[in-house]
This record gives structure tokens, sequence and C-alpha cells, in this order.
């Protein structure tokens, strides 16, 4: 009896215990959560004063032969988390790094993180490969460094400075602060913003090779302010949307930008 | 404002008798004024009347109530020894709502005017960017948040002639900014200089040191579009190198094509 009351105890008790060990937690609700080469990541703003850490596809088998250790990488970090990452206070910056040393694709844990909505975000991640990007209710300024993620930003608000040379950037603001500048850029992908039609700004578009698609009121300016190159190819377009605002910088080299209202 | 005039909004509604509404309708026909101001009312009313109620809060509504008794009241001082214009009190209501209605119409409808009409607020926001003086740039680069760095390199560009301390700040930027959005903007801002000596042999110094890939591209790109000879050297380098991506070799590539053939 005592037996089998343990052991269904135990069943019913593990996953709990297996979903807190993948889970780690920082009491911060201002300031920058700075992220460095994690690739599969996505951060979920709420109403809220942690930073919530959640590696989602841990490798419980290799957890289990590494039980007791911890981890280091070759940077010489050290999993401080328990979950795979090192996380290290510098002021009111937090700093985020995987520890893995795997880089081949597919390696590498996946990871949530929920912050604060209001907080700064600020990602980079320079590699030959690369996962979506995530970020959504986020509210503070955002800065995404990306060399093959595409990158999805869901319910902001800017400012944001964004740009990835192979991922495409999509964006939907559910307001446009109009404190600083809105700067997103691509090489190789394309650029999709949606906002509301009554957003006021003033847009900066380059396209080199590619088109400007929009649904919204856009007063062209100057056409191909490039004034000083001669080359053809180079499409510069100042424009105001709503009579002018923060600056909207968005510029893609191969493909096409869409700008619509939501 | 004339007694016929008074009586517009009641002719509008159909709350005159015959013959006031007769005398009225004569006097529209007769007068071009009174037929325009007609026209002005009759369009006001009838968007008062497809427009979507609006309520004012309650402390508006107590100061709105507060005016119109103080005027009822400068109104019954001045009644002895004065001509006497008498309103109906509906009509007294009515008016002041038209004014009302006129003034949020006009702002709405000024924010949507097409390009012709729009030149003034256009001009007033030009004018509003160019309230930052050069120390408050330099201020605004020195500051924390990468957008607002990135804020400051575009007030650069409302400078038709940029003494060498802004240009010199842009170029000290370009080389040293910890963000690499903020590297980029300044060299986009840099292009708007071209006649200024100083800014070739930093884009060329910037294109043999080591950077973010997307800056070296948009330097690739301004010193090929200017057909800058001097470029040719490190362009070569970097195509025929192993230290660069392989996209920022191909887009040397171009840049050396577009150097020496067209």
């Amino acid at each position: 009896m005592n037996s089998k009351f343990y052991t269904i105890a135990l069943l019913t008790l593990a996953p709990l215990f297996l979903v807190a060990q993948s889970q780690y937690e920082v009491n911060k609700k201002t300031g920058t959560l700075k992220i460095k080469n994690l690739d599969d990541v996505e951060i979920i703003g709420y109403d809220g004063d942690k930073i919530i850490f959640t590696n989602v596809d841990r490798d419980q088998e290799e957890d289990d032969r590494a039980k007791g250790l911890k981890a280091f990488n070759v940077g010489g970090l050290e999993d401080n988390s328990g979950i795979g990452l090192s996380v290290v206070e510098e002021g009111n910056t937090i700093i985020v790094q995987e520890i893995s040393n795997d880089n081949c694709c597919g390696c590498q844990d996946e990871y949530t993180i929920k912050v604060p909505k209001r907080m700064n975000i600020n990602y980079n991640y320079n590699n030959n490969s690369g996962d979506d990007i995530k970020v959504s209710n986020v509210e503070g300024e955002i800065e995404i460094t990306a060399t093959h993620n595409d990158v999805y930003l869901i319910n902001v608000t800017g400012p944001m400075s964004v740009k990835s040379v192979h991922g495409d950037v999509e964006v939907i603001f559910t307001q446009v602060s109009q404190t600083n500048p809105v700067t997103v850029a691509s090489v190789y992908g394309h650029i999709d913003i949606t906002m509301p039609s009554v957003t006021k700004a003033n847009m900066n578009v380059t396209m080199n090779n590619g088109s400007l698609y929009s649904d919204l009121d856009i007063i062209v300016l100057t056409k191909n302010v490039n004034k000083n190159s001669d080359d053809s190819s180079t499409k510069k377009i100042d424009a105001k949307l709503n009579g002018g605002g923060v600056a909207f910088n968005l510029s893609t080299r191969y493909e096409d930008i869409y700008v619509r209202s939501n | 404002m004339t007694d016929l005039s008074t009586q517009l909004i009641d002719y509008i509604d159909k709350n005159l008798s015959a013959e006031e509404h007769n005398k009225v309708e004569q006097a529209i026909a007769q007068s071009p004024s009174l037929q325009a101001e007609y026209q002005q009312l009759k369009h006001v009313l009838l968007l008062m009347d497809t427009e979507q109620e609006c309520l004012p809060s309650a402390e508006l509504k107590n100061r709105f109530d507060l005016l119109l008794e103080q005027e009822s009241q400068k109104i019954e001082e001045q009644k002895d020894g004065t001509k006497t214009i008498s309103f109906h009190p509906k009509s007294l209501l009515k008016y002041a709502a038209v004014g009302l209605v006129l003034l949020v119409s006009g702002y709405f409808v000024g924010q949507n005017l097409p390009n012709s009409t729009k030149g003034n607020s256009i001009a007033q926001d030009i004018a509003q960017d160019k309230q930052f003086t050069e120390s408050e740039m330099m201020e605004m680069l020195d500051g924390p948040s990468t957008s607002q760095r990135i804020k400051a390199v575009n007030i650069s560009y409302k400078m038709e002639n940029a003494d060498d301390r802004i240009v010199e700040a842009l170029i000290k930027t370009m080389q040293e900014d910890e963000s690499s959005h903020v590297r980029l903007a300044a060299v986009q801002a840099l292009e708007n200089f071209p006649s200024n000596p100083k800014i070739v042999d930093a884009l060329i110094y910037a294109l043999e040191t080591p950077n973010d890939p997307m800056v070296t591209i948009a330097v690739i790109n301004i010193l090929a579009n200017t057909k800058e000879q001097k470029a040719l050297e490190p362009l070569e380098k970097i195509a025929k190198g192993d230290t660069h991506l392989n996209f920022v070799k191909d887009e040397a590539e171009v840049g050396i094509f577009k150097l020496t053939t067209i």
C-alpha cells in the first residue's frame, strides 16, 4: 500500500519537478535584457516584475548524465541558471548567453523568456545559421542584430533598431512611440510593417532593387533623395505619414517593403 | 450676425412658421453671403447628425455650463440702452456646438488635406526638427539609448552645410559607436556630405577595418556609387581575401564592377 502510494505520488509530481528545473527567474522590472548568441528564442512581454527564462526542450538524457555538475563553455561562461544559460547582472542590464557549445542546426535548446513589458530588449546573434526570433507585447526599446534569423515583432510600440542580413523582418505595431526612431533594415529579406493608419511619421525608405507597397496615405516629398549618386538602381524616398512625426527608417537591398494599416 | 442669420438653424431644422420660412428662403435667394452661410451651416449640421456622439468629460461640461451662464448674465446686464439680439436658447446652444464642431472638424480636415495644402504643416515639422542645436545633437550622440543616438545622427540631415565639428562627430560615430545600428546610420548620414575630403578618407579607412557586415556593405555602396577610385584597392582586398563573409565579398565585386566599367 505504502509503496504503491509513493510510486503514484512520485509519478504525479515528477513532471512538476522537471518543469521547475527548466525555469530560472530574476527579479527585475526595468532596465535592459541583453541576449547574446541565443539562437532559438521567443520573448514575451507581460505585466510582472520578474524575468522568467524557460528551457522549452531540455535534453533530459544529457541532464541526467551531468547531474550535480556545472556546465562551462569555450568562452569561459558557466551555467549559473541551471537551464543552460549564463545570466549576469551588470548595472541595470541583465546579460544572457547560452552555454551550449553546439552550433550545428537543431542542436541548441529552445527558450522562451517572459519579461516585464516595459523592459528594453537587446538581441544579438551572428552565426552562419539562425532560427526565428519572436518578440511580442514589449513596450520598451528593441534592438536586434542578426545575420540569418527571420525577425517577428508582434504587438510592439518601438522605438526600435532591427537588422538582419538574410532574414525577413515583420513588425506589427499596436501604436508607434513618437519618442525615438524606428529603424528596420535587411539586405536579402523583405520588410513587412503593420501599424495604425493614424500613425504620424517621417519616412525614409531605401529599396535598391525592390518596391514599396502600402495602403496608407503616404505623401512623398522627394524621390531619389540620393542626389549625390549616379547609381540609378538606388531608390530613396522621403515621405510624410499623417503630417509627419517620428523618424521611420526602412531599407532593404534586394527585396520589397510593405507598409500596411492594421 | 444678422437677424436672419440667427434664424438659419431653425430654417434648416424646419422649426419656423410658414411666413418666417418664406421670408428666410427669399433672403437666402437674394443674398450671396447669406447663401454661403446657409450652405456652411447645413454642411456642419449634416456632419453633426452623421458623426458619432462624442461626450465631453464632466470637467469640460461644467466649465462650458459656467461659461454659458456668465455669457447669459452679460447679455442680461447689457439689455438696458442697447440693441438686443434675440437668441433662442436652443439656437445658442447649437451655435456653440457648431463652433466646437467647426474647430474639431477643422483640425481633422487639416490632417487629411491633400499634398498641396499640407505644405505649411510640413514646414512646421521641419522647423521643429531644426530646433535641435549642434550641442544638443552632440549630447544625444553620447546617450545610452541606441534609437536616440540614431535620432541624433538623423538631425544632421537637416543641416545643409554641416561644419567640421558635425562631420567629425559623424565619422567618430561611424568608427566607434558600440551599436552597429548607429554606425550604419552614421555611414548613411555621411553620404550627404560628399564634398568633404575627410569623409572619403574615413570611408576608405572603414573599408579596411573589421566591422558589421551591413555597415561594410553600406560603405562599399557609397564609394562605388560616387565613383571613388581610391576604393578600388581595398575593395579588391575584400573580394579576394578570406576575412569577410561571402555576401560582403559579392558586394565588393559589384563595387569593383561599378568603379571599373560603368
